[in-house]
């Protein structure tokens, strides 16, 4: 906040420089306090959000200068002319968002959209053969092979003891 | 088959024989039941080691047979018809590896003018938002440069927003959404290196057979530094073909899928291995873990073939760095594999396809059962010295003397280690016969001292990995789940204190095994010696094998060499190189990359165009998003912890709308810890 009120500032002219000569002056008496141009304030007030859109063109969108310059200008001329005085936190989000709405599809798009073309992975049956009623077949094999895995080192136990 | 009734018969009778001979030193004084349950226990063990000891011993003959392979592998021409999808999940791994390694693989590729036969997929699931953002940073200084360098594949990202069915989940999500595009995919793990020889010969397989669905190409491990990965990767290149071509011959077309490094044919993917959800709950039951085996028997049993390259060797991957790492990944393989058990008795299922299960399945439960032979074998040494030695029975006229069983004991002992040590020689015998691969990993002695050094180390480190194991099995049987962690791929020098500290209870539980057993009878402790040396020692061992500064300095000495350290291929040079720059340029934080997404609008632009991509809703609600939202355009990035960052990136409106108030509030200087903006390489110019 302290940096915007004191980018306001600059931008804004000095009590100094906007005074006007009163014959108050003239006659060598007290100055009395200058009277605030209102177009001059207005057009500071447009210029300093124009500085800030150029800012953000040449930061966010990576516009050159001079660019984001002319951009800033179009863009605050564009969206001043559509608006009363607003606040200046609303004005530059209107003009941030205008400036990003122009250039929103102007810039390159890594993903290249591949086309949707897929194929189903529907899930398979993994139910155990010993509960299913079919295949016989396959269950037998199944406790044939363990029992001959098991079997045959114990048959070969048994006969060490015979 | 010829081939496989020899493998059967010499397994079950090695087996048969093991247990006979057992048998007979038992009965030597009649059978108690403490014999009988030592036998019960002896019969899987044996059939492990012998099935172990002929798998290698084939991929002896096969190799013995074969002969060396050529110096340098042809590349065939891919004559697929459309690109080749090589996919890589990831899964908040460490961003910068594992870009450096697609690079690397795409720079390949482009060099053997095979950059249009592919595409790369990077399919994210990552679930925190540093490493998505990172991945997105990195993603787009690889999309960027295929603009510049013409040949290199493209290469496209995409994340999930709900990790559904984790690695299998994101896989078939692919295959949901592309799966028509590709006839062809070669899925890769996050640390994986193809060449691009490896990549066009394993397409060519594909187009050489129309019935293949899976051809597996065994990875070889390369790129550790420390002395475990080094021991690791060391152990790979010299017995690691022997494995490979073991199982190649007895599997045949019924081989196995080890998850990654692998091309599938993509509508026999597509058709059979939907995976369905166990009966039950976790860890038994629920999503299937280890979707690997259980894709390569769905495969199989609709009809495709399965097969092990085993002569394509130019695969990487890294290995763990740590043994603590290396026990991680184990602990999670462990309940994945235990979880087949109850596939075994699938329906329509191959018998070789069960036997993979099975060898799975005892892969760990063979641990459980040895520290239960030990325990078994303790006590009956303990009953036999507290048994008085009586010389007269009632009823017997003569004296009966003990019967010294101790040499035949011995034998048994030596031949089950011979079962276990003799592969070793026939690996190195191998290693030794081929010239060019003898003088790449330093010279005949110091492979022989090499196979010294890990046959020793490893020793040591059996009984851990034995209690390591053991646990694992007990508490996944026990109904503990363990979740889905990252993986740590990178080494870092730990202190001989936080080894102590971690592995002291191995040295206590080893210390109590030595006192028992040598109270019971100083013959058992002795006999029991390498068991109680590794856990005493637990913390020492796991220290030096942690240690990157005994790895490399054996590097120095030649030593524990592998082909890929001394003869790196390209694609290694060239991913070293990019990770040395990547090491010298600093990554951007969580915190900057949340902003630079909210304030550079062509990173917001990119961001918005991938989140449509995989299809799905965020977690967080509109109104958790709408609250995230606010947080970040007052308080500034730092102040979201990662659900509330996730919230909002993963919700567009959300996004579009911070972009110009974070402006607004960053030019008026007023947006809290606001990083310094991204760097832009080139000024855009504006269209028109």
């Amino acid at each position: 906040m302290v940096r915007h009120l004191t980018l306001a500032a600059t931008a804004v002219p000095t009590a100094t420089e906007a005074r006007p000569a009163t014959p108050t002056a003239a006659h060598g008496g007290p100055k009395p306090a200058p009277v605030p141009d209102p177009a001059a304030q207005i057009d500071a007030f447009w210029r300093h959000i124009r500085l800030k859109t150029a800012v953000y063109l040449a930061h966010a969108h990576g516009l050159p200068r001079p660019q984001a310059m002319e951009e800033a200008r179009r863009v605050t001329a564009a969206v001043r002319a559509e608006t009363a005085v607003p606040d200046r936190e609303s004005a530059l989000a209107r003009c941030l968002e205008h400036a990003g709405r122009l250039l929103a599809e102007d810039g390159r798009h890594r993903p290249v959209p591949l086309p949707v073309a897929g194929l189903p992975m529907d899930p398979q049956p993994l139910s155990p053969v010993l509960i299913a009623p079919t295949p016989g077949l396959g269950a037998a094999r199944l406790w044939a092979m363990v029992l001959a895995a098991m079997v045959v080192p114990a048959l070969a136990a048994a006969l060490v003891l015979i | 088959m010829a081939r496989r009734s020899v493998f059967v018969i010499g397994v079950l009778g090695t087996a048969a024989a093991l247990v006979a001979s057992y048998t007979r030193i038992l009965y030597v004084d009649g059978l108690s039941l403490l014999d009988i349950a030592l036998i019960a226990v002896f019969v899987p063990l044996a059939l492990w080691l012998a099935q172990s000891f002929w798998t290698l011993g084939a991929g002896f003959l096969v190799l013995l047979f074969r002969g060396p392979p050529p110096a340098e592998a042809p590349v065939p021409p891919v004559t697929a018809k459309g690109p080749t999808a090589v996919v890589v999940p990831v899964y908040n791994e460490e961003v910068g590896r594992v870009f450096a390694g697609i690079q690397a693989m795409r720079r390949d590729l482009a060099a053997h003018g095979l950059g249009d036969h592919f595409h790369i997929h990077v399919l994210s699931d990552s679930t925190r938002p540093g490493p998505w953002l990172s991945e997105v940073d990195a993603w787009r200084d690889l999309a960027d440069q295929a603009d510049e360098a013409r040949g290199l594949p493209p290469v496209y990202y995409r994340r999930r927003l709900q990790n559904r069915e984790r690695k299998s989940g994101n896989i078939a999500d692919f295959v949901r959404r592309h799966g028509q595009l590709y006839e062809y995919m070669v899925v890769l793990d996050a640390d994986s290196i193809m060449t691009a020889s490896s990549l066009a010969r394993l397409v060519a397989r594909m187009e050489a057979d129309p019935k293949a669905g899976l051809v597996q190409a065994p990875p070889r491990l390369a790129r550790g530094e420390t002395l475990f990965a080094r021991i690791l990767q060391f152990a790979g290149a010299v017995y690691g073909p022997l494995s490979a071509s073991g199982i190649a011959f007895w599997a045949a077309g019924e081989g196995n899928y080890w998850g990654h490094n692998a091309i599938i044919r993509t509508r026999a993917f597509s058709d059979c291995c939907g995976l369905p959800e166990l009966p039950g709950s976790a860890p038994l039951g629920g999503e299937i873990l280890s979707h690997d085996f259980v894709e390569a028997a769905l495969l199989r049993r609709g009809g495709w073939k399965v097969l092990i390259a085993d002569d394509i060797d130019d695969t990487l991957e890294e290995p763990p760095p740590t043994v603590g790492d290396f026990a991680t990944r184990d602990r999670r393989w462990c309940q994945g594999n235990l979880q087949h058990a109850r596939l075994i008795p699938a329906r329509g299922l191959h018998w070789v396809s069960r036997l993979h299960f099975s060898v799975g399945v005892m892969s760990y439960v063979s641990s459980a059962l040895w520290l239960v032979f030990l325990v078994l074998s303790a006590l009956q040494a303990w009953q036999l010295a507290r048994t008085p030695v009586s010389y007269f029975a009632a009823g017997r006229p003569f004296p009966q003397w003990p019967l010294e069983v101790q040499g035949a004991a011995l034998t048994l002992l030596a031949v089950a280690l011979g079962l276990l040590l003799v592969p070793k020689l026939f690996g190195l015998v191998l290693t030794l016969r081929d010239g060019r691969l003898r003088r790449a990993l330093g010279g005949g002695w110091r492979v022989t001292l090499g196979v010294l050094i890990e046959t020793l180390y490893t020793a040591l480190l059996a009984p851990i990995m034995m209690l390591l194991h053991s646990l694992a099995v007990f508490s996944t049987v026990l109904g503990r789940a363990v979740g889905w962690s990252a993986q740590n791929r990178k080494a870092e020098d730990g202190a001989f204190e936080q080894a102590v500290e971690r592995w002291l209870p191995f040295t206590a539980i080893g210390t109590a095994v030595t006192a028992a057993a040598w109270i019971t009878s100083p013959t058992l402790a002795l006999w029991l010696s390498p068991v109680e040396a590794g856990l005493i020692l637990a913390p020492v061992v796991v220290w030096l094998g942690d240690s990157g500064r005994v790895g490399l300095a054996l590097k120095r000495a030649r030593l524990l060499l592998t082909r890929e350290e001394t003869l790196p291929p390209p694609v290694l040079q060239t991913l070293d190189t990019l990770l040395d720059e990547d090491a010298a340029r600093t990554r951007p934080d969580r915190n900057a990359l949340l902003a630079w997404t909210v304030l550079d609008a062509d990173r917001l632009r990119d961001h918005l165009d991938l989140l449509p991509l995989a299809d799905q809703e965020s977690r967080a609600t509109p109104e958790q998003a709408a609250a995230a939202a606010r947080k970040l355009r007052y308080l500034g990035p730092a102040a979201l912890d990662d659900k509330e960052a996730l919230a909002v990136l993963e919700n567009a409106e959300e996004l579009v709308g911070l972009h110009a108030a974070c402006w607004a509030r960053w030019l008026a200087g007023d947006w809290p810890d606001a990083p310094p903006l991204p760097p832009r390489a080139v000024p855009r110019k504006l269209a028109g």
